[in-house]
């Protein structure tokens, strides 16, 4: 019986199939079949394959494998090859959605690690420069007016190439 | 793709401070601070910032900052050590005329000296052909011992701008 209190048919059906179903069930089985015009096609078509099971000449097959092969679904879309239950369409989204959701998960723990990082390495970077800057202070501006006088021409050049290396590597990031 | 990029960068430059460290050593512009620990203890402060670093750091500061961009992408390495003192100058100053023997043997140029009697600041730059390839301060005072050493192109100019860009303070509060 099910929960509802309702005769368990498709397991009735299997087990009527097996040959497995007492009197009474069968009784059971003929009765829900006579109101409900589903579960008397269901009877119906139960009744032939135990016809043709019966007719068989070669030795009947288990039962566990007459169970499991009525467990596939009444109507296929496509006949196709057959599929181990992992390749199942559900289990395969089930799968590419879990792996989707580690990558996706690791990729932004990495993404809010290097924003860390990166925000560590500012705050380091103007600590240095900081440090540079009271130097500078101390020496009455000559850090930058001596380095100036010395390299100005060449750090001109320096700047314009390096602003042309940022410029391609924003590039290559903007991809 | 940016994302993934941003992340794989990320993977390659999560350095710990030694093996940044151990990176820089191969610049011409590095230079090899004496270890001041067994007499001052911890520094208080020591940052190693590799060139990877810094060049995720450009690109990051691209859109926003360019001026700031720029001057950083120019840089290889950036490094400094901070010892506090505590009045006991000596140590400190022996090591910076260890460090300004060798730099002057490795062909840096001295470009601000200044001898204080509570006071001695030491800056070197070292230039290959037309670019500068780095600049080291070594200034010891009453009240702190501070190494710092930037490899790559350094432009004062963009310093100074980066500085009231970064809003850097030169009240420095590293208790």
């Amino acid at each position: 019986m099910s929960e509802k209190g309702q005769p368990d048919y498709p397991e009735l059906l299997d087990r009527f199939i097996d040959g497995e179903v007492t009197t009474g069930e069968r009784q059971l089985l003929l009765c829900g079949a006579a109101e409900d015009p589903a579960l008397g096609s269901k009877l119906a078509s139960a009744m032939e394959l135990q016809r043709a099971l019966a007719g068989l000449p070669a030795e009947k097959a288990p039962t566990g494998l007459q169970r499991r092969l009525r467990t596939i679904p009444d109507k296929h879309p496509e006949p196709g090859p057959p599929r181990g239950w992992l390749l199942r369409p559900h289990w395969l989204i089930a799968t590419a959605a879990l792996v989707l959701a580690l990558v996706g998960g690791g990729a932004l723990y990495q993404h809010q690690q290097q924003e860390a990082e990166l925000a560590q390495a500012k705050a380091d970077l103007e600590l240095v420069l900081a440090y540079l800057e009271k130097v500078n202070l101390k020496t009455r501006n000559r850090i930058h007016s001596t380095v100036s006088e010395v390299t100005s021409e060449p750090v001109a050049r320096i700047t314009a190439r390096t602003l042309q290396d940022q410029l391609q590597l924003r590039q290559e990031f903007e991809l | 793709m940016k994302a993934l990029i941003t992340v794989l960068m990320a993977a390659l430059f999560s350095l710990p401070v030694t093996a940044q460290e151990a990176q820089l050593e191969s610049l011409p512009g590095y230079v090899d601070f004496a270890d001041l620990d067994a007499i001052y203890g911890e520094p208080r402060v020591m940052i190693n910032i590799g060139g990877n670093l810094l060049k995720l750091l450009s690109a990051a500061t691209a859109v926003d900052d360019p001026e700031t961009a720029v001057m950083i992408s120019g840089l290889e390495g950036v490094r400094i050590k901070v010892y506090p003192t505590a009045g006991n100058l000596k140590p400190a100053l022996e090591k910076v005329n260890e460090a300004r023997a060798s730099l002057a043997a490795a062909h840096w140029e001295p470009v601000v000296q200044v001898y204080e009697a509570d006071e001695e600041v030491q800056i070197f730059m070292k230039s290959g052909g037309d670019t500068i390839e780095g600049l080291t301060v070594m200034a010891v005072n009453g009240e702190e011992a501070v190494f710092l050493n930037i490899l790559g192109v350094i432009d004062p100019k963009q310093i100074g701008k980066v500085m009231n860009s970064l809003n850097v303070d030169v009240e420095l509060d590293t208790e």
